[in-house]
Parts: structure tokens; sequence; C-alpha cells
């Protein structure tokens, strides 16, 4: 066991070989508990009681805060290095309670890559050790530059330790911070912004044993997979261990870890989570967990399993394809909708649906959900995953004219979604817009004549505006393609180019600005949502021709300020 | 991944900015810089419109860079150019020339980033680096003073629900604050006291009014009564202005900003405080040798 008492107690042997460890340690302790002195402090004064001689102490003492030891690699550090200076990437952050000398202490562990920039060569990755509760610092993803930080060396496995008295400075953000380990359940719908462990109150709703066969060949594993919902939403679990519990249990889970598959989070029960039947009267009951289980396409997220929807479906074909061992295949897919969006349908077997009777209303339960381009693809992988409804849900949607209206910031902040519309003001008219050149073989924007894979090439002319919606809490890039661009100009690709040639581009940005920025306007579309923020795709967009003074009255009745 | 989101435009009243004096920098190298208003928005981009009032180019060893104001009806949101911002000097140089040409009132709305600056002795000027900008009609000033004062009324309302709250990020949330919100109010508190949203909320009538096409109404009357009871701390604000500059002026000027920004801390308001530097100036007894610099006549 080493923690930041050892590194000083390491120093002060240095000094007094002959002193006794122990005594030494308990010499820190004693300045940590009785006088509130962390070891940083109290180094100069537990020198001197083990005799070692003034002068020598002072310099220790300088030297170890002061002439910190600054590297590019861990490659250049040694076993026995301590205040060194670091930059690194934190891959991992794994928060842990651990009894440390009969105290509950909140540790970290995880892993760290030295040379953490895209062009500053190999990295190396090391296991670390957060002794000082740098959470908020140190999320995985994050660039930062430790300061005052030891290395520690164990069966000749060297790793680094974080102290409380390291300094964390982080040089570029990553992923929100990872929550620490706590004992206070929270709901299955806050899993979703969270990493790390969590404790959540749940009732079972599906168990089902699998084996896997282990990668590298050691034989098999029988772990379970399965939901478990509360009022607020159903989080799919894998078990490593025996989970016996029966569908309809309530369980508090303490412990479980958040793993991420595409845009799905899942929580991986293993030797270290708690599990016990919970009791609660109120909680909800498993057909109403059912229920609310289900979910609309709106709600559907890229990498989801087990998920129930009903659907109408307006288009359905067959398409065949030869695989990668030259069988042939048939696979069908189509277009679907319900009153909150519009997506794509994928099965692998044949279903009871006749393409000249469309629309045809079904449920489809136990799904999963990948995402193409950023629209949710429905696969139903089984026919008895799908059932027809005898009677419609919903009156019968206009697919031509299905457009779902959202407000900015939700659609912005959930997942990607097709057939949407949205309002907002334009804040930003970028200045490429208007005609371009696409590399004919990856439709790249070509510059300077060049793609940036392909080189030096003849590029196909292309049409398209970009600019940014925003509703002063949340933005999102709008792009109009070719096909869009030309129906709100009103001209042809062929006379905006004319137009440019003429009088210039900015000139022809300046136009889009004038009619455009700080408007209201409402637009139709697709809406992407990826790492890099979010992207609408419109087809149309409209400026809001409200009379201010109306708009003014609305203002006035929905805050209640009336003249 | 997820790269750091753009930074929302917030639809900014000039007296809500102007009175902030709360800048928040992040801890990493490229954290945006935010100022933090009474009314706890969190600026670092915002949407402003109004009248040009003021513009100039000046030259410096980087190049020209361009400053100016624009007027909403709650004062003066101050604008700057910067040399390393090149892709806006030609609509820039156009817009001086319309400016100086003084045949009609100018319109502009613009979207900008917060560009504090901090005085010595800690005074905090708040102004606004343009990114895009186009000229618009009264129309398009309408449309922005109704959002505007949508989003202020939403700030106001919240920070009044937030008032009695304990100031933590969970009160916050189980009270349903905004989360936009949330942050920069938890801040403020610690920052700002004696907030008087009352002071926004007639500026959000006034600009409700000037939307309806409403010129004649609340705005005035209030302004008359306003300034006809303020006859005599109109002097006593002229008397402050010109021992603060024979005082503070060590030969360059006083900016403008920072003689409101201490007749605000004295609670005189941004309009009464400038149509006491018009009178001064008019008078003689203060004089302008640099723009938005002011001088008194008899300052060393």
């Amino acid at each position: 066991m080493t923690d930041e008492i050892d590194e000083y107690v390491k120093r002060v042997l240095e000094h007094a070989p002959d002193a006794d460890p122990a005594k030494v340690r308990e010499e820190f302790e004693k300045y940590e508990k009785e006088f509130l002195l962390p070891p940083k402090d109290s180094l100069r004064s537990v020198m001197r009681r083990f005799e070692v001689n003034e002068e020598v102490a002072q310099g220790a003492a300088r030297t170890a805060f002061r002439e910190g030891k600054k590297v590019d690699a861990f490659s250049e550090l040694s076993g026995e290095d301590s205040n060194v200076t670091i930059e690194v990437k934190v891959v991992t952050y794994v928060p842990r309670v651990q009894m440390v000398r009969g105290e509950e202490k909140q540790i970290a562990f995880g892993w760290i890559e030295d040379s953490p920039y895209p062009d500053s060569g190999e990295s190396v990755r090391w296991d670390y050790k957060d002794w000082g509760d740098h959470s908020e610092n140190l999320s995985p993803g994050s660039v930062v530059r430790l300061e005052g930080v030891s290395v520690n060396e164990w069966q000749g496995k060297k790793s680094i330790n974080i102290n409380r008295s390291s300094r964390v400075v982080v040089l570029e953000e990553g992923g929100p911070p990872v929550s620490l380990a706590t004992s206070d359940p929270i709901t299955i719908a806050d899993i979703s912004d969270k990493d790390g462990f969590v404790t959540i109150v749940g009732r079972v709703m599906s168990n089902n044993p699998t084996t896997i066969t282990k990668k590298d060949g050691s034989g098999d594993m029988n772990i379970v997979k399965g939901k478990i919902a509360d009022a607020t939403g159903a989080v799919g679990f894998v078990s490593w261990d025996a989970f016996d519990h029966e569908v309809g249990t309530l369980l508090r889970i303490e412990g479980a870890g958040i793993k991420r598959f595409r845009d799905t989070p899942e929580l991986n029960i293993g030797d270290r989570t708690k599990i016990e039947v919970f009791h609660d009267e109120n909680f909800a009951n498993l057909s109403q967990l059912e229920d609310s289980s289900k979910l609309k396409i709106s709600e559907l997220k890229d990498g989801s399993r087990d998920v129930t929807v009903i659907v109408q479906i307006i288009e359905w074909n067959e398409r065949k394809f030869t695989n990668s061992d030259k069988e042939e295949k048939t696979l069908w897919g189509g277009e679907v909708v319900d009153p909150t969006g519009r997506c794509r349908m994928t099965a692998w077997q044949e279903l009871p649906i006749d393409p000249s009777s469309l629309p045809v209303f079904a449920t489809l339960s136990g799904v999963r959900v990948r995402a193409w381009q950023g629209t949710p693809d429905i696969t139903v992988d089984r026919a008895d995953q799908f059932e027809i409804l005898k009677s419609a849900p919903w009156e019968e949607i206009d697919s031509s004219n299905h457009w779902v209206q959202h407000e900015l910031t939700p659609l912005v902040t959930g997942g990607s979604i097709n057939g949407v519309e949205t309002s907002g003001c334009i804040v930003s008219v970028r200045s490429d817009c208007g005609i371009i050149h696409r590399c004919p073989d990856c439709r790249r924007v070509l510059r300077d004549h060049a793609c940036s894979v392909h080189g030096m090439i003849e590029g196909n002319r292309d049409l398209r505006l970009r600019m940014v919606i925003d509703d002063g809490s949340n933005s999102a890039s709008l792009l109009f393609n070719r096909e869009s661009s030309e129906t709100y100009l009103e001209k042809t690709m062929e006379q905006v180019a004319d137009e440019i040639d003429n009088s210039g581009s900015e000139t022809f940005v300046e136009g889009i600005r004038s009619s455009l920025l700080g408007r209201h306007v409402s637009v139709r579309g697709r809406c992407m949502v990826d790492e890099q923020g979010a992207m609408f795709l419109a087809s149309s967009i409209e400026v809001d021709k409200t009379p201010p003074a109306e708009r003014a009255k609305e203002v006035r009745a929905k805050w209640g300020v009336e003249s | 991944m997820s790269r750091p989101s753009r930074q929302p435009a917030i639809r900014m009243f000039a007296r809500e900015y102007f009175e902030s004096d709360l800048i928040e920098k992040g801890s990493g190298e490229y954290d945006p810089t935010f100022v933090i208003t009474k009314l706890g928005a969190k600026v670092n981009r915002m949407m402003v419109a109004g009248l040009l009032e003021r513009m100039e180019r000046r030259d410096s060893d980087n190049g020209a860079n361009y400053r100016g104001a624009i007027r909403d009806p709650t004062g003066l949101h101050m604008f700057s150019v910067a040399s390393f911002q090149p892709e806006l000097h030609s609509e820039m140089e156009e817009l001086l020339a319309k400016f100086e040409q003084n045949e009609e009132p100018i319109l502009v709305l613009a979207i900008g980033k917060c560009n504090p600056y901090q005085s010595d002795d800690g005074n905090v000027f708040t102004g606004i680096r343009l990114e895009q900008f186009t000229k618009i009609d009264g129309e398009g000033n309408a449309n922005w003073l109704v959002e505007t004062a949508d989003a202020t009324l939403r700030r106001i309302d919240t920070f009044q629900k937030s008032r009695d709250l304990e100031p933590s990020p969970d009160a916050y949330r189980v009270a349903s604050i905004p989360a936009d919100l949330a942050e920069g109010l938890i801040t403020g508190r610690g920052h700002y006291s004696n907030v008087d949203a009352d002071v926004y909320m007639v500026a959000v009538l006034r600009a409700l009014d000037r939307a309806e096409g409403n010129m004649t109404s609340y705005s005035e009357e209030s302004e008359q009564t306003s300034e006809s009871s303020n006859e005599d701390s109109s002097d006593v604000s002229k008397e402050f202005i010109c021992q603060f500059l024979l005082a503070n002026d060590r030969g360059d000027g006083i900016p403008h900003d920072a003689i409101m920004q201490e007749l605000a801390g004295r609670g005189v308001s941004r309009s009464d405080g400038e149509a006491a530097v018009d009178q001064l100036l008019d008078a003689g007894l203060i004089w302008e040798p640099l723009f938005g610099y002011l001088r008194h006549i008899d300052s060393k």
C-alpha cells in the first residue's frame, strides 16, 4: 500500500537512513491528524525530529517542491522520481472508495498516456492513482498537465501517483467529469449523461442468460443480459456474475459501471457491484413500466437494444445482396413514421407486410437500433418481433407532409431525428456560402482545386448554404444542399454562379445576411447530432413574417406584462 | 470526445450588459470568457441591434481597427472590430462611409463576442467584438426588440424565482431553474448585491412599446418625470463628473464608460449620466480629445 505519505517517508529516509520507517510515518500522521498539516507542510519538522541537520532538511524541502522534474515522456522517469511535471491525456478515471488505514477514502485509478498531442509521436500508457480527489480535472479524454506527481514502482511496473498536493491543469477539456462512486441512487434517465459508477433502484424487465466465447480462446463465459427500468426510463445491463433475479423483482444496484455502446449507456454488473432486493410499495409495477418503456421514434438512440416501438410503415421493399461469403441474401427495408418523427426500418427475416397495401401499423418488440448518417434504423432480426396492429393507434399520418415540431434546445441535446421542424434566429451566415467544387471520388470540398485525399482534380460544381440557427440557449449548424438552396434563393445553381462571377461572393453572402441574419425563422428537415454538435440539414426555411407588434403582444401575454 | 459546443447568441439589451462587472475566465487554455450579468445571463456571444450612434477607424501599428456604439432603448452597446479581423474591414469601411455621409439613420443588427476589459483600479468595461452584422430596417429592429424583450423577461422571471433558493446547483435543479441560467445566477449571487430587476423590467416595457410602434407612452413619460424630479441631481451629476475628471485624468482623458460606471455606482442611470455629459460638452466645460475619452478643460 503506498500513498502520499509514503512518498514523504521515502524522502525523509534518504536523509536519515537509520530512522524507522514506521516511526516516520507515525510522525507524519500525527501532524496530519492533530495539527491538520499535510506532509508537504510538515516535512521539514519531521526531518528535524529524525535529526537530519537543518541545512539538509531545508535543502531537501526546497528541491522537493521547487526543483521539480519536467519531462515529456514516461520513458524519462525512474522509479525514484517525485515532484514530476508532465502533460498527459486521461484515458480512464475510475473512482473507488478504499479503506486506507481504517478510514474510507475517495481515490481513483485509471490510465494516462504521455505525448498527448496527435503530432507528438507514439503515446505510452501508464497506470495512475489519484489520491487527491482531482476528479473534476481528470475527465476521460482531457489533456492535462500534472504538476508535483510522483512515480511508484512495484514489481518492475511503474505508475504515477497524483497526490493531494499535486496540481492538475486542464489544457484541453474532455468529456463530462466522472461522477464519484456514491451510494445515493440516481434515476435511470440521469444515467445517460454520466460516466463512472452509479447506484440505481429499478425493476428487472428482462433477464436473458447467454454464453460468450472469450476472445483470447480461454473458453466460454456465462453472462446475463437484460433490462432494468424505473419511472424515468429503462437501461440495458450486463452481469458478469450470477444474476438470478426474476423479471419483476425490484432491486437496488450499488456501484454498477456505466459502459457505452454507440450512444446508448449500459450498466455493467461485476464482482464489486452490490445488489439487494428493494422494497417499495409505491414503485411502478411491471406493466406500468412496460408501457413507459415503449419508445417513440424521437427517443430512439443509436446502439439501443431490447426496444419496443409502435410504427406506421409507409414504404417497404425487398433487397437482395451478396455477402462476403458469396451467399445471396435477402433484406427487407423501408420507412416508418409515428407522431414524433420518421426513421428507417430493416428486417432480416420476411415480415407479413404487403407493399401494395400500405400503410401498415405494427408493434416491434425487442428490436435493436442502429443509426446511419444520423437517422435511426430499427433492425428487426426475427419475424416474431413483429406484430401487426388491427386498429390504427393514431390517425393515419400523411407522410409526404409529416413535420414534427420540436423546440431547438431539446432537438440539439437529443438524438438524431428525421422529419422535424424547428425555429430560432439565424445568428451566422458563413462566408463560404455559395458555389463550391467537390471531389468526384469522395465528395469532399476542394480547396485551391485540390482534394485533401485525392490531390489536384477536376471537381464537380455544387451549391450550398451554411448558417447557424440559435434559440438563445443552444445552436445548431444549418445546412442547405443544392436543392434546398435553389428553392430558398429562387435561383438555379447556374444563376447563382453567374451572380457570383459578376458581383463577387461577398456581395452574395451579404445579400443572404441582410435577409436572414437575426431573423426568426422556421426550418424543416433532418437533424443529426454527434460529438461535433448538432447539424440541421434543411429542406426548407421560412422567415417569420408575424408583424412585430403582434409578436410583442404575444410576449406580453406569455410573461404577464400586458400594457 | 465532444468538442465544446458553440456558445449561443444571447439577446441582450445594452443596459443589462453595461451594468455587469463580473468576468469569468475558464482555467483551460481555450476556455471562453464570459460576462455574467446581474440577471444571471452568462454571456459569451450576444446578439444586439439598434441605431449606429458612433463609429470611427483607428490606425495602429497592427493595422486598422474600428470602434463604435449602437443605441437601443436602454443604452449604448460599445463594439469593436480588431485589426486581426480583416474579413470585416471592407464592410466596416463601407459602414463608416455611410455613417460619415450622415444622410440617414443607420440601423444595424450585430452578433459578437464579449470583450470585457478590467482596468487596474478594478473597473470593468463591457464591450463587444463583432463577428457578423447586417444593416436592418425598422421592422428588423422591432423584431429584435421583441426577441430581446422575451429573453430578458425570461431572465427576470428566473432571477425572481431563484432569489430565495439556497445557492447550490441541486437546489436550483429541484426548483427547475433552466440549466443555461442556473450557473450564472449562482455565481452572480456571490458578486452582485441588491440587484433591482425592476430597472430591467422598465427597459423591457420600453422596448415592447417601441416594437408596438408606441413611442410616446410609458417610456417618455417616465423619462420626463424622472428628469424633472432629477433636476437637482443632474447638477450634482455634472459637478461630480467635473470633479472625477479633474481628479483622475493623467493626461489621456477618462474613458466615457468609466464615468458612466462611476455614476452608476452613485445611482445615476446611464441616460441621465449621458445627458449630463452632453450638457457639459455643450457648455464647453469638458471636451473629447479622442473618441470615447473625455477631459475637463482645466485638466493638466
